[in-house]
């Protein structure tokens, strides 16, 4: 009894019984009764220098740094802190809506100087652009209408779990076209801590050059089975030459200077473009996709673009293009093996009629085992062939004088095979490579198979081989046909159908009315004995029926 | 007149489903081969209509498979027999001489033997090569990309063109040849019209007799 007794004495005597009960510092603090504080904290977690009521006049300030000792850390970092801001200015623990939110302080910014201001606030939080982010990515979120499903190898269509720009184009066809009432969602994400604010916001280059910022971008396609795709950021951001390269781009080796353009702090206009571009400007001006379109040159050039028009493979140029016209796949749908042609062909190839189109070949990579086309060959691997600063000039009078021929490029082929060990082989386009301004024409006529898949396509005419320089590409003139002597095998992605169709020049050659020089033989048909042979046979069918058919109705009278 | 019964309700509904597609594809098929022919008054409408319609060939031959070989059609109306060899020269004679004689036909179709050996190998060959080349040509040209590896195996889109433009001329003989031997029966529409109602109307022996007395 006696034990018990001097148990409770120690107990009630404890400064563990001395802790005051937030209701009973209620009783005079009233109005903070209906607020949630802090958590499930009580009023003494804080201030802890209350041990009895009623306490001392002057209290100890509570010390958010006893429990969040790691954020305090970080604000420590922050503007707001150099600012001498504290943890209440933002948070009133007190309050019922604890946190203060950005403009709760900065109501009025204006972001004058912020190009494309109102997209940027729209999309972007604060800590975005002011903030030191830990992790950024833009995500993209597909809802499909109920019930469908979308495979992953339709969206990334050469399966290398990357989503680029022309895959995502194409998705955004298929979405149209295949998925009426579907959902797209885009959120640029920045992990970044509000506590960190730094001084200076981020630079345009962080995002839109440099890709120190959102430099990633996922799209997750939610359907039954839901899964994401890394996508390439360039779709929504897009990309800024530097400054510092501006002396390498077109205009600045032309010794273009920025206040030349730059004449006022409003967009540039056409004024300033064709005081050198006269005669473009006069082509584009009248036609209709300058009165209905695009109307400005900024609509679809980029000044300060490092590459020249002539640098631009066919899916770079398209790429121009589908800023506007994003459903050009949907509205080729006619066109068989409609991807597949975009792979070579830009949109110009058919819709500018004034422009020469020219095949382009150029030497391509595919990967080891997968054979996958891994791209274009870089100046940095003829080097790694021909040793440091390599005279391309030097190279092609090697094989050729100023002109390339087939067999020159099958040999080129071979030692670049041979010395690099990779899988190397001559890829075509079939670009512009003359421009000519005048877009208007949708060109019907040109649905016909054969105007491109002949042997008698403009573009035979007009053959180039694209080496990549070290500073330009160098086109170099093809002599002859490359295709009609390596059809399959050498240039093996790039097949033509319907060489083989047969013409009246044709039949008038075999059967010897050919002019001087024609061939005549059976063998010089090439595949159009298809189509020779199956006319032949029809109308010897067709005759043999009808004398059968005449004979029958001659006995039977 | 006797009434046969030879063709069943679904094998007559296949048989015209199967001649608007081979049609439709034939027609867009010259379009598409010869530009220049006009036959469709929009050449994208032909590319489109061949490639669906296209689809629909390869649906309505995996049906005749389903159906003329699952139950037993085949073995019994396509199989050659090694009576049939026996009869085939017959066969030639009377569509090359005899029918011009007026002389009886070898073979009369019965429910049981519904084609005599000519018939055999032509329907034979059609639906069992011909159809099928045309109809994996067309399926791996309906996306190059996507069929590339076979494509490749198969030594490139040229072979590939080939081999269905070549079956396509074949498409074209047959359906002439079919088209013209349909009205070789007792009458011009007799096999026509067989194909429509399912009944033939064969003439009885002593009518074939009679005529031929009469003669």
């Amino acid at each position: 009894m006696m034990l018990i007794l001097l148990f409770l004495f120690v107990l009630l005597g404890s400064p563990l019984h001395a802790a005051v009960y937030s209701e009973d510092c209620f009783n005079c603090h009233e109005a903070f009764k209906k607020k949630p504080i802090h958590g499930d904290l009580s009023c003494t977690s804080c201030h802890s220098d209350i041990k009895s009521i009623p306490h001392d006049e002057k209290l100890i300030r509570a010390a958010c740094a006893n429990c969040h000792k790691r954020t305090t850390k970080r604000y420590e970092t922050s503007v707001h802190h150099a600012q001498g801001l504290e943890c209440k200015n933002c948070h009133d623990v007190h309050a019922e809506k604890e946190k203060k939110g950005c403009t709760s302080c900065h109501s009025d910014v204006a972001h004058k100087t912020l190009p494309s201001r109102d997209k940027h606030l729209a999309t972007l939080k604060c800590v975005a652009c002011h903030g030191d982010l830990d992790r950024s990515r833009v995500e993209v979120t597909v809802t499909l209408p109920k019930g469908a499903t979308l495979e992953r190898n339709a969206i990334d269509r050469d399966g290398n779990g990357f989503v680029d720009p022309t895959e995502w184009h194409a998705l955004e066809a298929l979405l149209d076209q295949r998925f009426k009432g579907f959902k797209l969602e885009r959120q640029y994400w920045a992990g970044g801590n509000a506590h960190e604010i730094v001084s200076k916001p981020a630079t345009c280059s962080e995002c839109h050059e440099k890709r120190s910022r959102f430099a990633t971008a996922v799209v997750r396609i939610a359907d039954t089975t839901s899964y994401s795709l890394q996508l390439s950021p360039w779709v929504f951001i897009p990309e800024f030459p530097p400054l510092t390269l501006f002396n390498k781009t077109v205009h600045g080796q032309e010794g273009v200077r920025c206040v030349d353009c730059h004449i006022s702090q409003k967009k540039i206009e056409d004024t300033v473009c064709h005081q050198c571009h006269q005669e473009v400007y006069q082509t584009y001006r009248g036609s209709v996709h300058a009165k209905k379109g695009a109307t400005s040159c900024t609509d679809c050039h980029n000044p300060h673009l490092i590459k020249a028009y002539k640098e631009l493979g066919a899916k770079e140029r398209i790429a121009v293009c589908s800023r506007c016209h994003k459903d050009y796949i949907t509205r080729h749908e006619w066109l068989p093996n409609t991807s597949l042609h975009f792979d070579y062909l830009e949109c110009t190839t058919c819709h500018s009629p004034g422009s020469e189109k020219s095949m382009v070949f150029f030497f391509s990579k595919k990967a080891g085992k997968t054979g996958k086309k891994e791209g274009a060959l870089k100046y940095e691997d003829l080097e790694k062939h021909f040793g440091g600063n390599v005279n391309l000039k030097g190279l092609i009078d090697q094989y050729a004088k100023n002109m390339v021929k087939s067999d020159e490029i099958g040999r080129l082929l071979v030692d670049l095979k041979k010395s690099t060990g990779e899988n190397i082989f001559v890829d075509a386009e079939i670009i512009v490579t003359k421009v000519h301004h005048d877009y208007s024409v949708t060109r019907l006529k040109e649905k016909e198979c054969v105007t491109c898949h002949s042997a008698q396509a403009h573009f035979y005419n007009s053959m180039y081989l694209n080496l990549p320089g070290k500073e330009r590409h160098i086109y170099v003139p093809v002599k002859g046909t490359l295709l009609s002597s390596y059809p399959i095998g050498m240039a093996i992605d790039f097949y033509l159908l319907g060489e083989e169709k047969i013409t009246k020049k044709d039949i008038y050659a075999f059967f010897g009315k050919a002019a001087p020089g024609q061939p005549r033989d059976w063998k010089s048909l090439g595949f159009k004995w298809i189509d020779f042979s199956g006319v032949i046979l029809m109308i010897l069918v067709l005759l043999g029926l009808l004398a059968h058919g005449l004979l029958r109705i001659l006995v039977r009278r | 007149m006797k009434k046969v019964y030879l063709h069943t309700l679904s094998i007559r509904i296949w048989h015209w489903i199967n001649a608007l597609i081979v049609l439709l594809l034939l027609v867009t098929g010259m379009q598409l081969r010869m530009p220049e022919l006009e036959l469709i008054p929009k050449f994208s409408m032909a590319v489109l209509i061949h490639k669906y319609v296209g689809f629909a060939m390869a649906a309505s031959f995996l049906y005749w498979v389903v159906y003329v070989i699952a139950n037993g059609c085949f073995r019994r109306y396509y199989l050659l027999r090694p009576a049939d060899a026996r009869v085939m020269g017959k066969q030639t004679l009377f569509y090359c001489y005899g029918i011009f004689k007026g002389k009886e036909n070898p073979f009369t179709p019965t429910a049981e033997r519904k084609f005599n050996p000519l018939q055999k190998i032509a329907y034979s060959s059609v639906m069992l090569t011909f159809t099928p080349v045309i109809v994996v040509t067309g399926i791996l040209f309906s996306d190059i990309f996507f069929f590339r590896r076979a494509i490749d195996l198969m030594y490139g889109v040229r072979v590939l063109d080939a081999l269905h433009v070549i079956a396509g001329y074949i498409f074209l003989l047959y359906l002439a040849v079919h088209i013209y031997m349909s009205t070789l029966g007792h009458n011009a529409f007799a096999h026509i019209k067989a194909m429509i109602v399912g009944y033939e109307e064969e003439p009885d022996e002593a009518h074939f007799k009679g005529k031929t007395a009469h003669k």
